[in-house]
C-alpha cells in the first residue's frame, strides 16, 4: 500500500460520507445521521466492597469527542461498559439524546463499540463481520451490501471482504471492527483502548483515520485510553479519572497547562511537581520548595504565607543556558542526565538546593549539553503553575 | 568429527522403546482377536489353522446379530444426540453463569465417571422394572445417555470455556439479543466440539455392555449385549468377526473425529494460519522471518 490508496483518500472517502447522509433517510434508528449527546448523572457502580466507579457526573455534547483517561483500576472501562450496557449501574442514570437508557438491554442501545481485542467474529469473513448489525436490524441484501462497501471504503479495506479475521494484521483488524461500529450509523461511539495492542507507526497512523471519520460522520465518541497522549491528540475534552472519581474534566490544552491536582500533572506527563509552602520576602509572596528553593508565583492572591501548595512548571518552558551566572532570576545547577530522543533533549538539572528540575528543549542539531556540565536556568512566571494542597491529597 | 553420544538423545530413544512397548501391550489383545475372526475353524483359534471369511458371512446374514447392530445403530445415535444436547446446556450453565454451588455442580455432573458402571445399573435395572420401561429402547437410550453425558459435558465445557465472551457480548452491542447472539456467534465456533462430543456419545453408547446387560431385553438386544450372550452360551467365531466390525467402526469415528476438529478449527481461525503476533503490520498468512 504506497500512493494510490492514499490519494484515494480524498477523493473518495470524503464524498462517501456525504452522500450517506443525504441519501439515507431516516429508515429507523439505525440512521441516525449525526451524535447524540450523552449524560451521566451520579453514576455509581460497586462491586461487592469495592467501588469502581463513583459518582461520575457527565455531559457529552453531540458530536463530540471525550476520552476517559486514567491508569488501570480507575474505572474508565466499568464507566464505559455501563454505557454500553453490559454493566448495570448500582446507582445513577445514563441519558442517551435525553433519554434514559439505564436498564435498556444492550443490544437495544444502538451503539457501536470497538474492544482493544477487536472482538471480530473469527469464523466470519470480513464482508460478514461488517454486515452482522445491519443483518440484526433486518436490512435487505441490497441495502446491507451497498453499507457495507461503503463503511469499508471508509477504513480503506476495499477488496478484503472475502479474508477471514486471521488472515488480517492488527491494523486490519482494527479497521474491520471499526467498520462494523459505525456502519448501521449508530449516534454513539464507544471505543475501549482500540489501539493498545497496535505498534506505535500503526498507533498513530490509525489516531488520524479514527478523528477523519469521526470528523465525516460527526459520531460522538467516548474513548477510553490510558495514553495521555493519544487522549491529547485525539479528544475535544479529556476527563481523567482515578479511584473511580473523575479527577478533572478539560480541554487537551486546560488539562495539560492547568491541572488541578498532583495526580492530573504527574497524569499529563509534568515531571516538575514540587511541594512548597508559601512564604514573604521582601514585601511579596514568594513559593519555596522544602529545600530552599524559592519560586516567584504568577498569582499569590488568595494565598496566605504558611500555606502549603504544589508548584508545575512544564519542562519544555524551562531556559537551559550553559554557565554559571548569578543573574536575578536565573538558578544555577548542574545537568545529572542527558537523554536524546531525536526531536527534542531532555535534561535532569541539580540545582545549588539539591532541588531537582526537568528541562526539555527542542532539538537544535547541535550536541547538547554534556552531562556535569553547569547551566543557569530560568523561566517566565507565568509559566509555574499552582495547585493549592487539598486536605486529603 | 567425533561426537559424544548426548545422554538426552539416549535417554529420548529409551522413553519412544518403553512407549512402543507399553501400546504394543495395549494391543496385544487385538493381534489375537482380528486374526481369529478369519480363521476357518468352528472353534475360536489363535492362530489360525486355515483363512476365510466365514464368520463375517455368517454375522451379515443373521437375523440375530442384524437386528442387534441395528438397535445398537438407534440407540448410539439418539444417544449422541441427546448427550450432546444435554451437554451443551450443562456447559452453558457452568461456564456463562455464576452462582452458589457452582463447583459442587461441576463435580456432580462428573457423577457418573466415578459412581461403579455396576451400581448405575442396578439402580438403574430397578428403577425401569418399577416405572415399567425395563427391557424398552428408552430405558438403554436413558442408561446410555447418563453414561455418555460426563463426557460430551467436558468435552464442551472445556471448548466454550476457551471461547471469549466478549465475542459474544460485541454481538450483543453490534444489535443481537443474547440467544441469537449465542446463535451467531458461540454456537458456530463450538461446532467441532460439539461434532467430537456427538460421535463420542455415539461410541460410548455403541460400545456400552454393562448396563444393557441390566436393562436390555429379548427385543432389545444391543450388539455388545449379543456378544455377551455369545460368548456365554454359544461360544463361536462369529463373535470375532462381529469385535473387528466394531474395532473398524471405532477406528473410523476416531479418525473422523480427529479430522473433523481439526477442519472445522481451522475453518473458525483458531489455529493461526502462521504462528505470529498480530501487533505488526503484516498479514498473517504471509510469514517472515
Amino acid at each position: 500500500m504506497t500512493g494510490g490508496p492514499a490519494m484515494d483518500r480524498s477523493t473518495t472517502a470524503e464524498p462517501v460520507g456525504r452522500t450517506e447522509r443525504t441519501r439515507m433517510p431516516a429508515d429507523g434508528a439505525a440512521d441516525v445521521a449525526s451524535g447524540a449527546s450523552v449524560e451521566l448523572r451520579s453514576l455509581t457502580k460497586r462491586y461487592g466492597h469495592t467501588t469502581a466507579v463513583a459518582d461520575v457526573s457527565l455531559n457529552i455534547e453531540p458530536g463530540e469527542f471525550v476520552s476517559l483517561l486514567g491508569p488501570s483500576g480507575s474505572g474508565k472501562t466499568t464507566t464505559l461498559l455501563m454505557v454500553a450496557g453490559f454493566a448495570t449501574p448500582t446507582e445513577g442514570h445514563i441519558l442517551v439524546a435525553g433519554t434514559d437508557i439505564t436498564y435498556l438491554p444492550p443490544h437495544r442501545r444502538n451503539m457501536g463499540m470497538v474492544y482493544q481485542n477487536y472482538a471480530l467474529f473469527p469464523h466470519m469473513n470480513v464482508y460478514r463481520n461488517v454486515a452482522f448489525p445491519l443483518r440484526m436490524r433486518g436490512l435487505a441484501k441490497d441495502e446491507i451490501r451497498a453499507r457495507v462497501e461503503r463503511a469499508l471504503a471508509i477504513v480503506r479495506l476495499e477488496g478484503m471482504e472475502g479474508r477471514l479475521p486471521a488472515e488480517l494484521s492488527g491494523g486490519q483488524q482494527q479497521r474491520v471492527a471499526l467498520a462494523r461500529a459505525m456502519v448501521f450509523r449508530p449516534p454513539l461511539l464507544l471505543m475501549d483502548e482500540p489501539l493498545g495492542a497496535l505498534d506505535k507507526k500503526l498507533r498513530d497512523e490509525l489516531q488520524i483515520e479514527i478523528k477523519r471519520i469521526q470528523r465525516e460522520t460527526r459520531n460522538t465518541v467516548i474513548y477510553v485510553t490510558h495514553d495521555q497522549d493519544e487522549a491529547l491528540n485525539m479528544s475535544d475534552r479529556i476527563v481523567v479519572m482515578n479511584h473511580g472519581r473523575i479527577e478533572q474534566v478539560g480541554t487537551p490544552l486546560s488539562l495539560y497547562e492547568r491541572p488541578s491536582s498532583a495526580f492530573v500533572a504527574d497524569f499529563m506527563g509534568g515531571l516538575n511537581i514540587h511541594d512548597a509552602t508559601v512564604v514573604e520576602s521582601r514585601g511579596q509572596l514568594l513559593a519555596r520548595t522544602e529545600l530552599g528553593t524559592e519560586i516567584e508565583l504568577p498569582d499569590a492572591s488568595g494565598l496566605t504565607t504558611g500555606a502549603k501548595l504544589k508548584v508545575t512548571i512544564r519542562p519544555e518552558r524551562i531556559n537551559v543556558q550553559i554557565g554559571s551566572s548569578t543573574a536575578r532570576g536565573t538558578l544555577a545547577g548542574r545537568i545529572t542526565e542527558a537523554d536524546y530522543f531525536g526531536n527534542s533533549h531532555r535534561f535532569q538539572i541539580r540545582l545549588a538546593t539539591h532541588d531537582v528540575l526537568w528541562a526539555v528543549c527542542g532539538s537544535t542539531g547541535h550536541a547538547p549539553f554534556p552531562r556535569g556540565a553547569d547551566v543557569n536556568v530560568s523561566w517566565a512566571t507565568k509559566d509555574v503553575w499552582i495547585i493549592p494542597e487539598l486536605s486529603n491529597t | 568429527m567425533t561426537r559424544r553420544p548426548d545422554p538426552f538423545a539416549l535417554l529420548g530413544w529409551c522413553l519412544w522403546l518403553y512407549a512402543v512397548l507399553v501400546v504394543a501391550f495395549l494391543l496385544l489383545p487385538l493381534a489375537v482377536i482380528v486374526p481369529a475372526a478369519f480363521n476357518d475353524s468352528s472353534l475360536l483359534q489363535f492362530p489360525p489353522q486355515r483363512w476365510s471369511l466365514r464368520w463375517f458371512h455368517v454375522y451379515i446374514t443373521s437375523r440375530d446379530w442384524l437386528n442387534a447392530t441395528w438397535t445398537s445403530l438407534k440407540i448410539a445415535v439418539t444417544v449422541s444426540i441427546l448427550a450432546t444436547i444435554l451437554g451443551l446446556l450443562t456447559s452453558v450453565v457452568l461456564v456463562r453463569f455464576n452462582f452458589l454451588g457452582k463447583r459442587s455442580l461441576r463435580i456432580l455432573t462428573m457423577g457418573p465417571l466415578f459412581i461403579p458402571i455396576i451400581i448405575t445399573a442396578v439402580a438403574l435395572y430397578y428403577f425401569f422394572l418399577q416405572i415399567g420401561i425395563k427391557g424398552s429402547v428408552w430405558a438403554l437410550i436413558i442408561g446410555h445417555t447418563i453414561v455418555a453425558f460426563p463426557y460430551t459435558t467436558v468435552v464442551i465445557t472445556a471448548s466454550l470455556g476457551e471461547i471469549d465472551k466478549r465475542l459474544e457480548d460485541a454481538a450483543v452491542g453490534l444489535g443481537a439479543p443474547r440467544p441469537r447472539a449465542f446463535v451467531e456467534v458461540t454456537l458456530p465456533l463450538l461446532s467441532a466440539s460439539l461434532a467430537v462430543s456427538v460421535l463420542f456419545g455415539f461410541l460410548i453408547s455403541f460400545d456400552e455392555v454393562v448396563v444393557s446387560v441390566f436393562v436390555s431385553g429379548l427385543e432389545t438386544m444391543t450388539l455388545p449385549r449379543r456378544m455377551w450372550d455369545g460368548i456365554r452360551y454359544d461360544l463361536d467365531p462369529t463373535i470375532a468377526a462381529v469385535s473387528t466390525f466394531l474395532l473398524v467402526l471405532s477406528i473410523t469415528v476416531l479418525a473422523l473425529t480427529e479430522t473433523l476438529r481439526r477442519a472445522l478449527k481451522r475453518r473458525s481461525g483458531q489455529i493461526p494460519l502462521v504462528p505470529a503476533a498480530n501487533a505488526g503490520g503484516q498479514p498473517r498468512r504471509i510469514p517472515r522471518q
